[in-house]
């Protein structure tokens, strides 16, 4: 066994000719070498049919002076190994909670006559880890807005962390959630590791020490979102308030193809009726579904990506029911009904092509939904999370930006050909729904029938 | 440390330098876990274009070679989860890779052979903290981090390994 020390040697001794071939290390040379053209090559054999990522930011103020130094960012986590935690099926009381606070969410947060989108999965995600730091009645606030059914931080920490990994169980990179917890290295702030931990073990949260006056840490953290949103957005914060002592990151990036590609001859153009009475034209999709919804108040469809883990869900409103008033009619337990109740009947569906983007701060939802203290200095109470010396500390913005782009493949179907797509003697127990006006769609996980992303598309922009 | 990160993504590594630095050592890693010459070249090739192209995720916290290593590893273990992948039947490693070299003939002896013929059979958790340990000569606690296990676990993996190929040799002996 002593040889074990000389494994090395007898390794490249016994194996002393095996090496990439002089071809293959070409090959990878010439790769390389021309990444864009490899892209573009992917892109369009592969093509991306929806591309989503959505970004929220909690921003901690407290009151102090600042401390001048010239480091930039220590990252914490050298200190702070995220330890295996339990993991639980996610309970009916954690589905109701989570499905009560994403539509609530989305109705608090929908902005009238507007292409709204809101992603509930990063804001309950940013806001749990936020949770970890509050105690008393800022803590009650927190659980009772996220664990409505009776569910504590400690039971919302253990479902989050399994809903992540139930989410982002694929073998590719298309689901992606990261978090992140910046804070400021001034002398009078002293974090708390408990809460750096939990963050860590729950969330898998990353943290970084820095220097708020300095410009790089701007840098950094738009950085760090940058590369988390696979580029979608690189820009989060342009300076940093002189108050601000903490940021806490979370970031969804998702992206699939259609398990079914719109293929160049089912686009068309299509007029889009507005709200405002007038329409537009814009390129529509066709294509036959065969997840047919109804509620009173709307029908819909549901269009399945590529692995099947995930699914498009797009509703109309009927006739005579305007977008607001659908949205208003909205609830978590309605909505998981409507998904679980869906009939296998073929849809003739109509689809617009769109590209939306969406920016909003939360604060003024949140607090309509009951979260009051942690926003007031002198009533929030963060001591879980840092002793400030020099003052209080309570979240003073919480912003959420959105991006979603649908698609085809990315290619541009320009030339209309005509093709009719509807067919001849629809029976009656198949549906049409081409969604040409105002209508609400969501990104659902199959597995939970939870909305990881929720809009209205009310005016589509191809 | 986040600011290597960044700074690493905006510099590409010389594409050159990798292949000179890692091309031999990581298609003998490869082989010596797939057991086949053909899949060990694919892999290595896969792995510094994944290394290449993921650069900017090189953290700086380990070393460039232990980081390299690990998405080889990786790479190998995505090739065995393949249904197209068997496991190669022949437990031997061939000698048509051997150095011609008179003096390298200590380390081409019946007894080393047997070493390395015993390390490719052992189970794949196993064989790579092994091979991470003695071949890529990393300590424990770079073997820890990469495998994101605890120390003292792959401490004891690696001595339950030691016997396993006592185990073998004893065996293969007989």
């Amino acid at each position: 066994m002593s040889k074990l020390d000389d494994f090395m040697n007898i390794v490249n001794t016994n194996l002393d000719k095996l090496d990439m071939s002089e071809k293959a290390k070409l090959t990878l040379i010439n790769e390389v070498r021309k990444p864009d053209r490899t892209y573009i090559r992917k892109l369009s054999f592969i093509g991306i049919s929806l591309v989503a990522f959505v970004l929220i930011l909690i921003m901690f103020t407290g009151i102090f002076t600042h401390d001048f130094s010239k480091a930039y960012a220590n990252d914490l986590m050298k200190e702070i190994t995220p330890q295996k935690v339990e993991t639980a099926s996610l309970s009916e009381d954690f589905l109701k909670s989570t499905a009560d606070f994403s539509m609530e969410l989305f109705k608090k947060s929908y902005t009238k006559g507007k292409n709204s989108l809101i992603s509930p999965t990063s804001v309950y995600l940013a806001l749990g880890m936020t949770a970890n730091g509050s105690e008393g009645n800022t803590l009650k606030e927190f659980e009772t807005l996220l664990g409505r059914y009776n569910l504590n931080i400690n039971d919302l920490n253990i479902y989050y962390n399994s809903l992540t990994r139930e989410l982002t169980d694929t073998a590719s990179d298309k689901f992606k959630i990261a978090n992140s917890i910046w804070y400021n290295q001034d002398k009078n702030l002293d974090i708390k590791q408990d809460f750096l931990q939990t963050n860590a073990d729950y969330y898998s949260a990353a943290a970084y020490k820095a220097d708020f006056n300095s410009k790089r840490t701007i840098d950094e953290v738009n950085k760090w979102v940058k590369y988390n949103t696979h580029k979608l957005i690189d820009k989060v914060i342009d300076k940093i308030d002189a108050n601000t002592i903490m940021y806490l990151i979370n970031t969804v990036y998702f992206e699939d193809e259609w398990q079914s590609p719109y293929t160049k001859n089912t686009v068309r153009k299509a007029a889009f009726k507005l709200q405002n009475k007038t329409s537009k034209t814009v390129e529509f999709m066709y294509s036959e579904e065969y997840s047919y919804l109804k509620d009173d108040k709307a029908q819909g469809f549901i269009k399945p990506y590529k692995n099947g883990k995930y699914s498009f869900v797009a509703l109309l409103p009927n006739e005579g029911v305007s977008i607001d008033s659908y949205v208003n009619s909205l609830s978590g337990e309605g909505f998981i009904n409507l998904m679980k109740n869906k009939s296998s009947e073929t849809v003739f569906a109509g689809l617009p092509k769109f590209k939306a983007d969406y920016n909003i701060d939360l604060v003024k939802p949140l607090k309509q939904m009951g979260l009051k203290d942690c926003f007031i200095s002198g009533k929030a109470n963060f001591t879980k999370m840092a002793d400030n010396n020099a003052g209080d500390i309570f979240i003073s913005k919480v912003i959420h930006k959105t991006f979603i782009a649908v698609d085809t493949e990315g290619t541009k179907a320009g030339a209309v050909t005509e093709v009719e797509m509807m067919g001849k003697g629809i029976v009656s127990s198949e549906h049409n729904i081409t969604l040409n006006h105002p209508f609400v769609y969501a990104i659902v996980d199959n597995e939970t029938n939870l909305p990881l992303f929720i809009g209205t598309m009310t005016n589509p922009e191809n | 440390m986040f600011f290597t990160l960044i700074t690493a993504q905006e510099s590409k590594p010389d594409i050159d330098r990798l292949i000179a630095e890692y091309s031999k050592s990581l298609t003998r890693l490869c082989y010596l876990m797939l057991k086949d010459v053909q899949l060990s070249e694919e892999a290595a090739w896969e792995a510094l274009y994944k290394a290449y192209k993921g650069y900017g995720k090189f953290r700086g916290g380990s070393s460039e070679k232990t980081w390299i290593s690990k998405i080889a590893i990786n790479v190998c273990k995505s090739y065995m989860r393949k249904p197209s992948y068997k496991e190669i039947t022949s437990d031997y490693i061939s000698l048509s890779y051997a150095s011609e070299d008179e003096e390298a003939y200590e380390f081409r002896s019946e007894e080393s052979l047997a070493l390395l013929n015993a390390v490719y059979r052992l189970p794949i958790k196993y064989k790579q903290v092994i091979l991470l340990r003695y071949y890529q000569q990393m300590g424990v606690s770079e073997i820890a981090k990469i495998l994101k296990e605890k120390e003292n676990t792959i401490s004891v993996r690696i001595k339950r390994a030691h016997v396993m190929l006592k185990e073998k040799l004893k065996e293969d002996c007989l």
